[in-house]
């Protein structure tokens, strides 16, 4: 796409983001998800895991996750989360605005490479 | 749904989304307390490491729980907003379905809506609103013969000089006079002449009217009293539009009026002019004071009282007035009346108007019955529809939700059909020479308009929502079964009365047309006093054409002679005054030597006439003679008086009794005596409905009067009596046209307009009513047969015949009827109250011949239908009947 995208890009909107980048991978639980996500940021980034709901049913009623009861590993009733067709038309987009957004951080604090 | 239930529904939602949440959130805790717990870290430890992982559990339970309510609101109402669409497309669906009756509906409620509107606001415009003028409620008209201004004399000539300004003073700011009769002139400015109606009127006219104009400005009395070469005038919107095509330029601009140049100051507007039908506004003569009356012309008078006045102490001041002037003329002549502006130009259309207004009333009602009753049908038809769909699961809501729909759709197709028929209706009206005030400023009222919308709209609505609310109660099993469809149950009775309530209204509206009828019937057959197939045309006096009396005497002479000299005139003559045509009541008292004095109310009309008139006129000569050319001026004074001034000074019918006895002023004691020659038939100045009065003639040669109208009566075609006279006038008078060209029968029914109109209108009242009752009782009947068929059935099975059961459904049909009948009797007895007897000629409201052949103008209507419906069974197969249900 290459729009350029203003600095709208939230800490809602990353998490937003991430979450759907690992749902990518296939549907998960809320708590899989906080893991995946702490595991593939190498423990770099800290998120409070209770946003993560919010921001699901945020998700949710946008149309980017579907949700659905399932069981987890130690046969717990879950709700089980999936990417939408939407949705991952959304991280599509998001995914080029985030390149930019970063690239751009990166040349006001004087930063090289990315 | 009641209320009830949706709050525990919404506090249910809420409460299992809740759960869901920390459902979710502490499964989440327990993972990952089991994670940790896993990598060896004690369970206390774990927990608390968990919780502190996950965050404030309070504010993430609290943020989440908002956005599941949030989105659970946007999904009920995009759930109700898709079920509204859907209800109002599928109406739209079902109503295509039936175009019929779509469309029957769509059209009975727009006519109905759309009638109503401009019925109201015909009577709105002509009686309530308020005369455009400044302050109208203290603008007062003064109607008379009395026409002294100070310092002039009256006319016919008395020698007192009586002078009522000062009295006027004390009640008015000003008085103003105006001629309500305009009459033709030629006007031009740079191209073609054209004919307009021209007033004169004095030079604060428009300053006591309070004048509003539309381009420039009114003249006053200081443009009246300056230079003569630059007479002010003022011209109407309408010729201004057709003549000038409304440029602006016309103010200022000069014009000719009859030869005389004038200046044109401003333009009135067409819907706030007095009088209603002038073109062109002059000054008259040159000062209030010396105006000079020629002949028959007359005046009247507006004043607009003092300011500080309020209605009441107007109304007295009105009566005050009033009666001042009876004690001023001391029964010497006939009192002016003395009217607020408003009454006076709006009054006499009152009463019609109101009768008109009730009948068009009756007719919707009967109107809006049938749509009711159609409305009905159809939701008796869909009963069992709708019982389908609540067994469904269709809720109460939903259900009426639909029905509203369908209705809101049906009330939308009537409301375009009624604005459309208002609005051109409007403009037809506005556009015919219906004689009725102030039409031009006829306009669509929307209030009225819309209370209509609202009034029909909520009976769409009430009588669509009835299956729908029937439906939708718990006992829907019943509906399903047989009873829906058997003809049982509430929904017929509602119709029965429907046709009843049909049938009364329509006998008041068929006894009001036979009433107007007969009225109008009456008024043809009455011996007006004067031949109908008489030419009549006048001319104009007023123009200077000529100075002296003795010269418009000589014209009027020659013009008589020359045209009796011609082969296809039988007879003619001139008068001051013609029957029918626009006058003056100039009235007084006379009193006959050696009889009795004559009673306070013997107001005597008087006109001065060439010897043939009466005969061209052919009012009958019961005693003595006609003027003669002897009767000239310098020979002895006669007078000839008619049927009823015998009767009222000799005491008796016998019209010989009157000749040559002597007549006097009944005011002066030593004036004119005038010997009687002879005794005419008693004419109806006023029309038919006017009661004939004394009168007394005078010869033109004799008097100080300018004849103005001509009667001639043609002895073949009236076509070339009309060349001849206006060759012959051309000749001896080019610059004087004729005008007013007509027969009597013609202006005979110009005055007969109203009742003529009246009658017509009623009558289509009349039938519209039957026809629609007789539809309506048609239908009921129809039904009432479908709806029995099976049990019809049943009984051709088992023996009766086609013809005893018609028999049964006309006794049926009839018992209706009658009820009908007895009680539209009842509603007309309560109706003709109502009537203005005004209105009506000849026929009494209770007359028995009318109501019986309405009656039976009305049963006999409607029995054909109730008969045609009963025919039907005949046809009737058996089994197919019983195989219907």
């Amino acid at each position: 796409m290459g729009k350029k995208q203003s600095s709208t890009v939230s800490l809602r909107g990353t998490l937003d983001l991430m979450v759907l980048g690992v749902l990518t991978d296939g549907p998960q639980h809320g708590y899989a998800i906080a893991r995946t996500i702490h595991e593939r940021a190498d423990e770099e980034i800290e998120v409070e895991e209770g946003s993560l709901y919010p921001a699901l049913y945020r998700m949710e009623e946008r149309g980017w996750v579907r949700a659905s009861w399932g069981r987890n590993d130690n046969n717990r009733r879950v709700r089980v989360y999936t990417i939408t067709a939407a949705g991952r038309r959304h991280l599509e987009h998001e995914r080029e605005a985030w390149v930019g957004f970063s690239r751009a951080v990166a040349k006001v604090v004087g930063l090289r490479g990315g | 749904m009641g209320w009830r239930r949706w709050l525990s529904a919404r506090w249910e939602e809420r409460h299992s989304a809740e759960r869901r949440i920390q459902q979710e959130m502490l499964t989440h805790l327990e993972e990952a307390a089991d994670d940790l717990e896993r990598t060896g870290v004690p369970p206390e430890r774990a927990r608390a490491q968990a919780r502190e992982r996950f965050g404030s559990l309070e504010q993430h339970f609290r943020e989440a729980r908002r956005v599941r309510v949030r989105a659970l609101r946007r999904a009920r109402r995009s759930e109700r907003t898709h079920g509204l669409l859907h209800d109002v497309r599928f109406a739209w669906r079902s109503l295509r379905a039936r175009p019929r009756f779509a469309l029957a509906a769509a059209l009975m409620l727009g006519a109905g809506i759309g009638t109503a509107t401009l019925l109201s606001s015909i009577v709105d415009t002509v009686l309530f609103r308020p005369l455009p003028f400044a302050d109208p409620e203290h603008l007062v008209h003064l109607r008379g013969p009395y026409l002294t201004l100070a310092g002039g004399r009256p006319f016919p000539s008395t020698d007192e000089q009586l002078d009522w300004r000062p009295r006027i003073a004390q009640a008015f700011e000003d008085v103003a006079a105006y001629h309500p009769m305009p009459y033709s002139v030629n006007l031009s400015n740079r191209g073609e002449p054209v004919e307009a109606g021209l007033t004169e009127v004095t030079g604060n006219f428009f300053s006591v009217l309070g004048q509003r104009m539309l381009l420039g400005r009114y003249f006053t009395s200081s443009d009246a009293a300056g230079d003569p070469a630059t007479r002010p005038a003022v011209v109407g919107e309408r010729l201004w539009r057709s003549h000038w095509g409304a440029d602006p330029a016309v103010v200022g601009a000069e014009i000719l009026v009859d030869g005389r140049p004038h200046r044109v100051l401003g333009v009135v507007p067409m819907t706030a002019q007095l009088p209603a039908s002038v073109d062109v506004w002059v000054v008259m003569g040159e000062s209030w004071d010396t105006t000079y009356v020629h002949g028959a012309r007359y005046f009247r008078f507006v004043g607009r009282l003092r300011a500080d006045a309020a209605p009441e102490v107007v109304e007295a001041d009105l009566r005050g007035l009033q009666a001042d002037f009876e004690t001023l003329l001391d029964g010497r002549e006939r009192p002016m009346s003395v009217n607020r502006l408003h009454t006076d130009l709006v009054g006499s259309a009152s009463a019609p108007l109101w009768l008109l207004l009730g009948g068009i009333g009756l007719l919707l009602l009967i109107a809006m019955a049938n749509l009711a009753s159609y409305l009905l049908v159809r939701s008796r038809a869909r009963h069992s529809e709708y019982c389908v769909r609540a067994a469904l699961g269709a809720g109460r809501r939903r259900l009426l939700q639909q029905s509203l729909a369908e209705s809101a759709l049906l009330s939308a197709g009537g409301l375009a059909v009624a604005s459309l028929l208002a609005s051109w209706a409007v403009g037809l009206v506005r556009s015919s020479d219906l004689p009725l005030p102030r039409l031009e400023s006829l306009s669509v009222d929307w209030r009225l308009f819309s209370i209509g919308l609202v009034v029909s709209c909520a009976c769409a609505v009430l009588f669509g929502l009835g299956p729908a609310l029937y439906a939708s109660r718990p006992n829907v099993a019943a509906g399903l079964g047989g009873d829906a469809r058997s003809g049982r149950g509430g929904l017929h009775r509602p119709r029965e009365i429907l046709v009843i309530g049909q049938i009364a209204l329509a006998v008041v509206l068929a006894g009001g047309a036979g009433l107007l009828g007969r009225s109008y019937a009456e008024l043809r057959l009455v011996d007006n006093g004067f031949r109908s197939d008489v030419l009549t045309f006048a001319t104009r006096l007023d123009d200077g054409t000529f100075e002296q009396l003795s010269d418009a005497h000589a014209f009027a002479h020659t013009l008589v002679d020359r045209l009796r000299a011609l082969p296809t005139v039988a007879e003619v003559g001139a008068s001051t005054l013609l029957p029918l045509a626009p006058r003056n009541n100039f009235a007084i008292r006379y009193r006959v030597d050696g009889q009795p004095e004559p009673p306070d109310d013997a107001w005597t009309a008087f006109s001065a006439m060439t010897p043939g008139f009466a005969d061209a006129l052919g009012v009958r000569l019961l005693a003595g003679r006609d003027f003669t050319a002897d009767d000239r001026e310098g020979a002895s004074p006669v007078a000839i008086v008619n049927r009823s001034f015998v009767q009222i000074h000799f005491g008796t019918r016998d019209p010989a009794a009157a000749l040559d006895a002597t007549l006097r002023e009944a005011a002066s004691d030593d004036g004119p005596a005038f010997r009687i020659v002879g005794v005419l038939d008693d004419l109806r100045r006023g029309g038919p409905d006017e009661s004939t009065g004394p009168e007394v003639f005078f010869p033109l040669a004799q008097r100080r009067q300018r004849a103005e109208f001509f009667a001639v009566r043609p002895n073949g075609d009236p076509a070339t009596v009309v060349t001849a006279a206006r060759t012959i006038a051309a000749e001896l008078a080019p610059t004087l046209p004729l005008h007013d060209l007509r027969t009597m029968e013609q202006r005979l029914h110009r005055t007969l307009t109203q009742p003529r109109v009246l009658a017509w209108l009623f009558r289509a009242f009349g039938a519209a009513s039957v026809l629609l009752a007789s539809f309506g009782l048609y239908a009921v009947v129809t039904y009432w047969v479908a709806a029995r068929r099976h049990e019809i059935g049943v009984r051709m099975a088992v023996g009766a015949t086609g013809g005893r059961l018609c028999l049964r459904l006309v006794a049926e049909g009839s018992a209706r009827l009658g009820a009908g009948l007895l009680l539209g009797l009842l509603a007309y007895f309560l109706a003709v109250r109502a009537i203005d007897t005004s209105l009506l000629f000849g026929v009494g409201v209770y007359d028995p011949g009318t109501l019986a052949a309405v009656l039976g103008a009305v049963g006999a209507a409607t029995m054909i239908g109730v008969a045609g419906a009963a025919r039907r069974v005949v046809r009737l197969d058996p089994v197919e009947a019983l195989r219907s249900d």
